[in-house]
């Protein structure tokens, strides 16, 4: 692609501004926490061993900064267009603001919103970046963790 | 609790522990199910080939999982918060070993909160940079 149809993308991308998912709500399980760290090949037992975990300042479970990766199924990648006339796209970066630990028995609402596109010129060719924003709320409305992930086409 | 390090006695420049880590493909899948993410590029070893990889690639939020582990093995979750973390996933991370290194990059008081700034990264045996984190911890009042 040369940079007036990469603009002309980046243009027709950036009506996607503000687009929405819709919201996904879920009961954060214990279970679930003590897998997700499994995965990872965390040992800590502050993840799955009640008794241990209330001595803790936590005062119970709580999972690990990275579980709010688990609350983006049904919003990414699905809100970025994935069906662009590039070949590969990866995942390229993530900030995200930490506000309280997860725990068992949070109900969590995830929504994402589309929030920017942009290209440049790469070593080996152009770059497509997309960005949304993930947001995670609990019961109360009180907003949990805050997530900006980028994706990359080329 | 565990061991961890004194906010008063941190340095920028001191290093964290280096974990070394070997992810297989059978790992990949594990976390697919607990992370809910069955995105192709992280399980269809012939899709992978045909867009020009060697093969499946590790999940980015996988790599910055056991990046942190890195971190925590250090300074507990028990004794600082992670309050934000940026990572910017520099090479796709291939199934194998690899290495996950860091060290103080700064630190503040703020409004009566104790702030330790690192950047830790993952990277191969040849010393090639896979993802790369700016975390902020925040220690807990009692720690």
């Amino acid at each position: 692609m040369n940079p007036a149809e990469l603009t002309a993308l980046v243009q027709h991308l950036k009506r996607r501004t503000g687009m929405k998912t819709p919201a996904t709500t879920n009961e954060v399980e214990k279970g679930a926490i003590r897998k997700f760290a499994q995965a990872t090949g965390d040992p800590n037992p502050l993840y799955y061993d009640e008794v241990y975990a209330r001595s803790t300042r936590f005062g119970g479970i709580v999972a690990p900064p990275t579980f709010v990766c688990a609350f983006t199924a049904g919003h990414f990648p699905e809100i970025v267009d994935a069906t662009l006339p590039l070949a590969t796209m990866l995942h390229s970066e993530d900030v995200c603001e930490c506000i309280r630990p997860i725990r068992p028995g949070d109900v969590i609402t995830a929504q994402a919103t589309y929030a920017d596109a942009f290209w440049r010129q790469g070593r080996r060719g152009p770059l497509v970046f997309q960005l949304a924003d993930l947001v995670l709320r609990d019961a109360s409305g009180q907003t949990v963790a805050e997530v900006r992930i980028t994706t990359v086409s080329f | 609790m565990p061991r961890t390090q004194p906010f008063e006695s941190l340095r920028a420049g001191d290093e964290l522990p280096v974990v070394e880590r070997t992810i297989d493909a059978q790992q990949l899948i594990r976390f697919a199910g607990a992370a809910n993410d069955y995105s192709r590029p992280h399980w269809d070893h012939a899709y992978m080939v045909e867009q020009g990889f060697p093969g499946v690639i590790v999940h980015g939020w996988l790599t910055v999982s056991v990046m942190f582990q890195a971190v925590t093995a250090w300074i507990p979750l028990e004794t600082a918060d992670f309050r934000r973390f940026q990572v910017r996933y520099l090479q796709p991370n291939l199934p194998g070993r690899a290495f996950y290194r860091g060290r103080v990059t700064g630190k503040s008081v703020q409004d009566a909160s104790r702030l330790l700034e690192l950047e830790v990264w993952a990277e191969t045996a040849a010393g090639v940079r896979l993802a790369v984190s700016h975390v902020t911890l925040s220690f807990a009042n009692d720690s």
